[in-house]
């Protein structure tokens, strides 16, 4: 019945800091079915790197720690997992890719060891046999003269390049989830879309799905079937891409939605969010998007509201739609 | 490439060269200032002034300094530094000798600092801010500050004379190079775990440690092959700087555990104002270590191919 | 607060070239703030001002002169008369000890001064005018340290004979040549700034340059590098001395008491231990606050 590939349930993931607790990420849930895109978007600061790094438990601890929660994959508890087994899974079941394909790959090590990495932890491949593996996967990423590339060093490859190395890497031992954390973040605009493509193309030929993490709408919009908005630690609206998109339940995601700067849409100025994503350690009462909200009630300054099902058929948390507060609100807004 | 990696070499090895002779020619300088005539020395006041006059003709001391650098230069590079005024030997055989023993203390203090320094560093830095980390770093900062001839004198104290366990005098056994070794070791262990611990934290923190961990890496496949490749880089240009520590610092140890070796060799030369003695050992011992820094250098380009081909290009 | 801004202000104005980042005041304000707030630090800096104390007014901390030989209590254990009982003459070893904190500091500060000035002035030179001057001093740099420091000392010990005096000349002769590389490179960089530019397109001479705006801009990494440096010198004054090229008896420095008491190391063992743990906790002090203080003043010179 259950034909989800990866459950989060009720994730939180906090950071013990000397200036005291941070709630990186807050009771967070979502799901991948097999094959699909979701797509996660926020501001920097959101919690939505801590999400790909928690499901992945790479959560640098300390100070981090994964407080509570599931994370399910094909009904296994990967928290519950032993550190062997869950190394199992990292590299294997799920696979990422990171932002800053310079940093993240070794300088010291040729592309073609790095690749060679994983298919000989979790195939046990000889040297050889994953040295193939590693040509093949250039080639497959659309790297020219892979023979010859694989025994470059990162710094002999454009950005690009890299970010294609990047994929080899996380894409070679066929991972059921790939998670990618802003992956075109680093990259110029045209490379930005081709590697978009590729990882679009990659995902379909390998039937992977795929965990997009990103602060660009229009990223999302490309390649995600679902997407997921998280404000300050929290989910704020959770439903298809393109109902999310065309018809934004949440006041949040309306305004970035409106802060996008969309070619055909004409609009002469760009929307902006006023004031600032609240320091995690210190977040304002009430709901968490209430200071920048354009349409905040009394309610909303005292009473955190549920991810509730919008009468759209999505996820909300906005008290805009929950049925008894909401007279409230329209008494407020006269 | 091969082309450039030869130049980069060649420009190197010149640089060497230059170097050196720039060494010879402090050296040179530095005995002609000294005070006191070296024949009145070699003849230990035995010789009337016409001997001695007739000896400086043929050592050739008449001559303009800039002959008698010439000379020594073409003497230093191929090896001739003449014969000792006392022990009456070539000092080339006393450096061979000297060397010998000093090269053996050098390998026993090195492998003790490295092994040690670095593996305290690696401990220290995988359990930063735990009681690991700071016990560590709390008996390297010790360490850095102990001298090596009285640590020496402590551990004759403690190991031979209370504990009877270690001999404290020469080097007949494999025993007896432990405590000059632990001796003037212990600052290079203390400095080295340091420098590891501050190379190896930058480089856990960087994002390829992250990228394999998430390829499902084991911990030690993360920190000995990914953190600590990048961290060896600066360590290893400390190497060298540490050899040539460890060759000048040789001396106190070979003083306080009586072993003939190249540092006892220089002083004992210059108590007894032995010119060609104090000669050989300074230009040796510079030659073996800018030698050394030439080998570290080239050692560098392979391990790290970013620098490779800065220099190539 | 205000006081500083105004002392700031001031300061810029004297200054032809008023881009001048060097903010002296709220800089070093800030940075003596941190290290108040390190305890260790703190205690360190206490320490030496201690041993500088000492050393300076030794004759009256001593219980007696550092020569002064008590012949009944000849190699005497510690007793109430000798603390830290007596060497091979009857000499009180605390006495001795406190008189060698003399050498050492002195040779700390006036080898380190020696060291800095050498440093200082070639490093600048090789740094500002680059190219061919700066390939001279770099080689001369290379040169110097291809001998190992302790060896290279020893020798210049031959050249110039022994004693206090030598002994500094010697030391600073040693060190001048990191100071210089730091100096050098720190040089470098700063030329490159606008202020360098505005001093010169205001017609200021080189040397103007260099002396009223590089070098007062290196001044915190040559604190740094001093307090850093001194600690190693004090420690090359003691092996100079235990390998007895150094400070001569019946003068006395820790090193020269450790090589005496080595030979007495059977019947009488504290007396190579007292001398050496005064020379361990000075290094360390010393150690310590020069980490202390590049952290406050100077974090990149990390891996010096």
């Amino acid at each position: 019945m259950n034909t989800n590939l990866l459950d989060v349930k009720n994730l939180c993931t906090y950071f013990y800091t000397d200036e005291g607790v941070v709630y990186a990420l807050d009771g967070v849930s979502f799901s991948v079915k097999k094959g699909e895109t979701l797509g996660i978007v926020g501001e920097s600061g959101s919690g939505k790197s801590v999400a790909a790094l928690s499901v992945m438990r790479l959560v640098q601890t300390p100070p981090g720690k994964i407080v509570s929660g599931e994370v399910l994959m094909n009904g296994e508890n990967l928290l519950k997992l032993s550190g062997k087994e869950m190394r199992a899974v990292r590299g294997g079941k799920i696979a990422m890719i990171f932002q800053e394909p310079m940093t993240a790959l070794n300088p010291v090590y040729t592309i073609g060891s790095q690749i060679m990495e994983s298919p000989r932890i979790h195939r046990g491949l000889s040297r050889r046999q994953a040295r193939r593996v590693a040509i093949e996967m250039l080639e497959k990423v659309g790297i020219p003269l892979p023979e010859k590339r694989v025994d470059d060093y990162p710094h002999q490859l454009s950005g690009g390049m890299r970010q294609r190395a990047m994929i080899a890497i996380a894409l070679c031992c066929n991972p059921e989830l790939l998670i990618c954390d802003e992956p075109t973040t680093a990259l110029d605009v045209t490379i930005q879309a081709q590697i978009l493509e590729l990882i679009n193309d990659l995902k379909k030929e390998m039937n992977t799905s795929v965990l997009m993490i990103t602060h660009d709408l229009g990223v999302v919009a490309q390649v995600s079937e679902n997407v997921l908005v998280m404000y300050a630690s929290k989910v704020m609206e959770y439903g298809g891409v393109k109902e999310v998109f065309t018809d934004p339940c949440h006041p949040y995601t309306k305004a970035l939605l409106e802060s996008m700067p969309a070619v055909e849409s004409g609009r002469e100025r760009l929307h902006v969010i006023e004031g600032m994503v609240p320091s995690l350690s210190n977040r304002p009462e009430g709901c968490l998007f209430h200071p920048r909200c354009e349409r905040r009630m009394e309610i909303c300054k005292t009473l955190r509201p549920e991810l509730i099902m919008a009468p759209a058929g999505r996820w909300v948390r906005c008290w805009l739609y929950a049925s008894g507060p909401r007279t409230l609100g329209s008494i407020e807004r006269g | 490439m091969d082309f450039l990696l030869l130049k980069f070499i060649l420009n190197r090895l010149w640089q060497a060269v230059v170097v050196l002779v720039g060494v010879t020619l402090i050296v040179f300088v530095m005995v002609n200032v000294a005070p006191g005539d070296p024949v009145a020395v070699m003849m230990e006041k035995k010789a009337d002034a016409a001997t001695i006059e007739r000896i400086r003709q043929q050592m050739g001391l008449n001559d303009p300094l800039y002959v008698q650098y010439w000379t020594f230069l073409k003497n230093s590079f191929s090896g001739d530094f003449g014969n000792s005024y006392f022990q009456k030997l070539p000092v080339r055989a006393l450096l061979a000798r000297g060397f010998a023993v000093t090269g053996s203390i050098a390998v026993g203090v090195l492998l003790f600092s490295i092994a040690v320094g670095i593996l305290m560093g690696i401990l220290a830095a995988v359990f930063r801010g735990r009681s690991a980390d700071r016990l560590i770093m709390l008996v390297s900062t010790l360490g850095m500050a102990l001298p090596s001839f009285w640590l020496a004198i402590i551990l004759q104290l403690v190991f031979g004379l209370w504990l009877k366990v270690l001999p404290i005098s020469g080097l007949k056994s494999f025993k007896a190079y432990i405590l000059p070794s632990v001796a003037l070791g212990m600052i290079y262990a203390a400095s080295l775990a340091r420098l590891t611990r501050t190379n190896m934290l930058d480089a856990l923190n960087q994002d390829y440690v992250r990228t394999a961990r998430s390829k499902g890496a084991g911990e030690t496949a993360v920190v000995v092959v990914h953190a600590f490749r990048n961290a060896a880089i600066p360590i290893l240009t400390y190497l060298g700087t540490l050899m040539k520590s460890i060759l000048g610092g040789s001396v106190l140890v070979e003083t306080v555990f009586a072993i003939n070796g190249l540092g006892r060799l220089l002083v004992d030369g210059i108590m007894k104002r032995d010119i060609p003695v104090i000669q050989g050992c300074t230009i040796y011992i510079a030659a073996v270590f800018v030698l050394m820094n030439l080998v570290i250098d080239l050692v560098y380009g392979l391990i790290d191919p970013r620098i490779r081909a800065a220099k190539e290009s | 607060m205000g006081n500083t801004e105004i002392e700031n202000a001031k300061i810029e104005k004297r200054l032809p070239a008023s881009e001048n980042p060097v903010k002296f005041t709220s800089f070093y304000h800030d940075a003596v703030r941190r290290l108040r707030r390190d305890k260790i630090a703190t205690v360190c800096f206490v320490f030496i001002v201690f041993m500088a104390l000492t050393a300076l007014f030794a004759p009256l901390i001593a219980p007696y002169d550092q020569s002064y030989q008590d012949i009944e209590a000849v190699m005497s254990r510690p007793t109430p008369k000798h603390w830290l009982g007596t060497d091979e003459f009857g000499r009180d070893i605390l006495s001795r000890i406190v008189y060698g904190a003399r050498v050492s500091l002195a040779v700390g500060i006036v080898a380190e001064a020696i060291a800095i000035t050498i440093g200082v002035v070639l490093g600048a030179l090789a740094g500002f005018y680059g190219g061919k001057t700066d390939a001279v001093i770099s080689r001369v740099i290379e040169m110097f340290a291809a001998f190992p420091q302790i060896l290279f000392a020893i020798v210049i010990m031959f050249v110039f004979g022994t004693g206090v005096i030598n002994v500094f000349f010697a030391i600073g002769f040693v060190g001048w040549t990191s100071v210089a590389r730091v100096i050098r490179a720190q040089v470098i960089q700063l030329k490159e700034n606008e202020y360098v530019e505005a001093a010169r397109a205001s017609g200021g001479s080189n040397l103007a340059i260099v002396a009223r705006h590089l070098i007062p801009n290196c001044l915190s990494t040559i604190i740094v590098i001093a307090t850093m440096e001194i600690p190693a010198d004090i420690m090359y004054e003691a092996s100079l001395s235990f390998l007895g090229l150094g400070v001569q008896p019946p003068q006395s420095s820790w090193g020269e008491m450790i090589s005496v008491a080595r030979r007495h190391l059977r019947s009488n063992p504290g007396y190579s231990i007292y001398p050496g743990i005064a020379l361990v906790l000075t290094v360390l002090a010393f150690n310590l606050l020069g980490d202390a203080l590049r952290d406050a003043l100077d974090p990149k010179l990390k891996n010096l």
